[in-house]
């Protein structure tokens, strides 16, 4: 089972979520976020346990990290900016580690990170990106 | 669901493909999952080439950005283990490997990069890995490895 987990926000309404089950067994491809980059608003990963939020929006550039609850409005000086195309980045770094002690070597245990974020290009040509590394302890690192 | 992983090796002239492999036990013979203390790597020579790819099957839309190292454990002196990454398969040898000619980086800054599965399901690149040893190596066992593969995925 995945920690968290991916729901899009499309502009026309439409949502998109990774799965249709709490069981994680009905999967839809991130492929169909892919197909529909250019109408996304709003991407979320959601952490299953804790139900924290980590959401960024296309449409401004900016994140927004909340629990389930009353949300309050951004200020102006996080609202973010429209005027740019965003685009999203989203990935999980999968690490699988083997021990071996001269008898055997066992796929001992294994451990995922979660990178939300997005990008653009400057009008000078620039790519800027913003970028939060995820773990399932809801321990987060921005870049 | 997302992507399923599972060690895969190949072995013998007609490469004898065998998914979710139980370990890879460095011997001297050209087989998959070898039980201990059978087929032990006498001093002085070489185990068998062990050829590895990660098998990735299930639900993916990219695996990419893989990387293989040696992350935790110190061999003994004498006992070296020698890597390499996407070479065609060849029937796995115990003379010394003319594939796997370095040693097993031990940093990730330094991993070797198999390369990427394709379409669901799918194999990475192989992993080629030799243990070598000269007469001079002591018997008994070998501290604990830990070996790392890394992949990005969505």
């Amino acid at each position: 089972m995945l920690g968290l987990i991916w729901q899009a926000y499309l502009k026309d309404g439409k949502i998109i979520k990774q799965f249709d089950d709490d069981a994680q067994t009905q999967e839809h491809k991130f492929q169909e976020v892919l197909d529909h980059q250019d109408n996304l608003a709003v991407f979320n990963l959601i952490n299953v346990n804790s139900g924290r939020v980590y959401q960024v929006n296309l449409e401004h550039g900016r994140f927004h990290i909340f629990s389930p609850g009353f949300i309050d409005a951004p200020e102006a000086e996080v609202a973010g900016n429209a005027a740019q195309r965003y685009r999203l980045i989203n990935f999980r770094r999968v690490t699988q580690n083997m021990s071996w002690n001269g008898k055997s070597m066992n796929n001992d245990s294994s451990s995922i990170l979660y990178f939300l974020g997005y990008q653009y290009t400057t009008a000078e040509g620039k790519n800027v990106k913003q970028l939060l590394q995820i773990n399932d302890r809801d321990e987060i690192y921005l870049i | 669901m997302a992507a399923t992983f599972a060690w895969s090796e190949s072995n013998g002239a007609g490469e004898t493909v065998t998914d979710g492999i139980l370990n890879v036990n460095f011997g001297n013979l050209d087989s998959p999952n070898l039980s201990s203390p059978n087929n032990r790597v006498v001093a002085g020579n070489n185990s068998y080439e062990k050829w590895n790819r990660g098998k990735f099957s299930g639900s993916y839309t990219t695996i990419d950005n893989l990387k293989f190292y040696k992350s935790a454990g110190s061999l003994p002196s004498n006992v070296t283990i020698k890597a390499e990454v996407n070479t065609a398969y060849a029937t796995p040898t115990d003379s010394t490997s003319s594939v796997a000619l370095n040693n097993v980086p031990t940093t990730e800054g330094s991993a070797l990069v198999p390369d990427s599965p394709g379409a669901s399901p799918d194999y990475s690149g192989y992993i080629i890995m030799q243990m070598q040893t000269t007469i001079a190596a002591t018997p008994g066992a070998v501290p604990t490895q830990t070996f790392t593969m890394k992949y990005d995925e969505v």
